[in-house]
């Protein structure tokens, strides 16, 4: 087998639990993406809108401008390192993660 | 023509202590398989046979890369196991059902033949093929939990047989299944067999052994006591049966 098609064919198990992992966010997309979202909302409610009434603004940065991107990235963040950890988590737990262990791609 | 499977040396000891003094000198931990060696040829259908906690699982796991190893070499047909091209000819079914909750029949298929390099279309080809063999195809988009403990054996046995390899690796593939699934696991384990696939199984039920396996190994505390043809090793140990002399064997050591 060349070089060339060993890169190809790692890339198809890249490719592969890419794919595996977007098909579970989307199945469990109550957990993974109405969550955080809702989440998301209420801290903008809370801490944007509610609080934006009482603090005029941040270096001159209107209040809500500075704070919701702010939020929004939080919760980004918080989604994705979530999703990843329990996916990995559970692939443990149930011993499934066997499955890629034993494949031809690289760990890293 | 290289050997499917060759060991030389394995030894595992799983650091299950903190003491970092007896780590680093090498005594603490559990020592689960020690100077181990072991070959099996090309095409041939082995059979490895212990007590619980005797090493089996522990060397499977070697061989698949799925814990480190201590010291001790492991080549699959000539092939350092840990490289690609090595893994792409192991097919491991557990002796635990670890199937994916999330996916379907179909996609523990599919995704499996992705982890492994095939091409989409070859897989799904594949797929099918192996969904027609086990009979699976009525289930194809039912998720391994919803699947009873039949057809989840059978879905373990296919995944490990997707990307076609030349060696599979059976960890008690019939533990925990009725009489009937059990021949027709035999079966299918057979008709693999007699296209020329190698298999290494490993099994508690000594008449799976003694029906299946060309050659058998017995090992207990991590290390290789017997190894010859069920015939051979009754002959050996003056047993009438393979039970008698797998009893005599581990009682030798007592």
């Amino acid at each position: 087998m060349t070089s060339l098609s060993a890169v190809t064919e790692r890339h198809r198990g890249l490719i592969a639990l890419s794919a595996r992992e977007t098909d579970r966010v989307l199945k469990l997309w109550s957990q993974t993406i109405v969550a955080p979202v809702l989440a998301s909302f209420l801290f903008i409610v809370v801490f944007g809108l509610s609080l934006g009434g009482r603090i005029s603004g941040i270096a001159g940065v209107e209040y809500e401008v500075f704070i919701v991107p702010g939020l929004i990235a939080m919760a980004m963040a918080q989604a994705a390192y979530g999703n990843n950890s329990s996916s990995v988590f559970q692939a443990r737990s149930d011993r499934y993660i066997n499955d890629v262990l034993s494949s031809p791609m690289r760990s890293w | 023509m290289s050997a499917a499977l060759q060991i030389r040396g394995l030894t595992k000891r799983y650091d299950d202590t903190h003491d970092r003094l007896r780590r680093s000198s090498g005594t603490g931990g559990f020592l689960a398989v020690q100077d181990f060696d072991l070959d099996i040829g090309d095409g041939s259908f082995f059979g490895l046979l212990g007590p619980n906690g005797a090493g089996k699982t522990t060397i499977i796991s070697a061989v698949c890369n799925l814990i480190r190893v201590s010291a001790g070499e492991i080549e699959i047909f000539g092939e350092p196991h840990d490289a690609p091209a090595a893994r792409r000819m192991v097919g491991l079914a557990e002796q635990d059902v670890n199937l994916d909750r999330f996916l379907d029949v179909e996609e523990t298929l599919l995704y499996h033949g992705g982890y492994f390099g095939m091409r989409r279309p070859e897989a799904r080809r594949r797929a099918a093929e192996m969904m027609d063999v086990f009979d699976l195809r009525a289930k194809a988009g039912v998720r391994a939990p919803k699947l009873s403990g039949g057809m989840r054996r059978r879905l373990l046995l296919a995944r490990a047989l997707m990307h076609e390899p030349r060696l599979v690796i059976l960890d008690e593939p019939t533990a925990g299944v009725d009489f009937e699934l059990r021949l027709e696991l035999w079966r299918y384990i057979r008709r693999l067999h007699d296209g020329g696939t190698s298999i290494l199984l490993t099994t508690h039920y000594l008449e799976e052994a003694d029906e299946l396996c060309e050659e058998i190994a017995l090992i207990r505390d991590g290390r290789l006591i017997a190894r010859d043809s069920a015939d051979g090793l009754r002959h050996a140990y003056g047993a009438d049966s393979l039970a008698d002399a797998y009893v005599r064997a581990m009682g030798s050591l007592t």
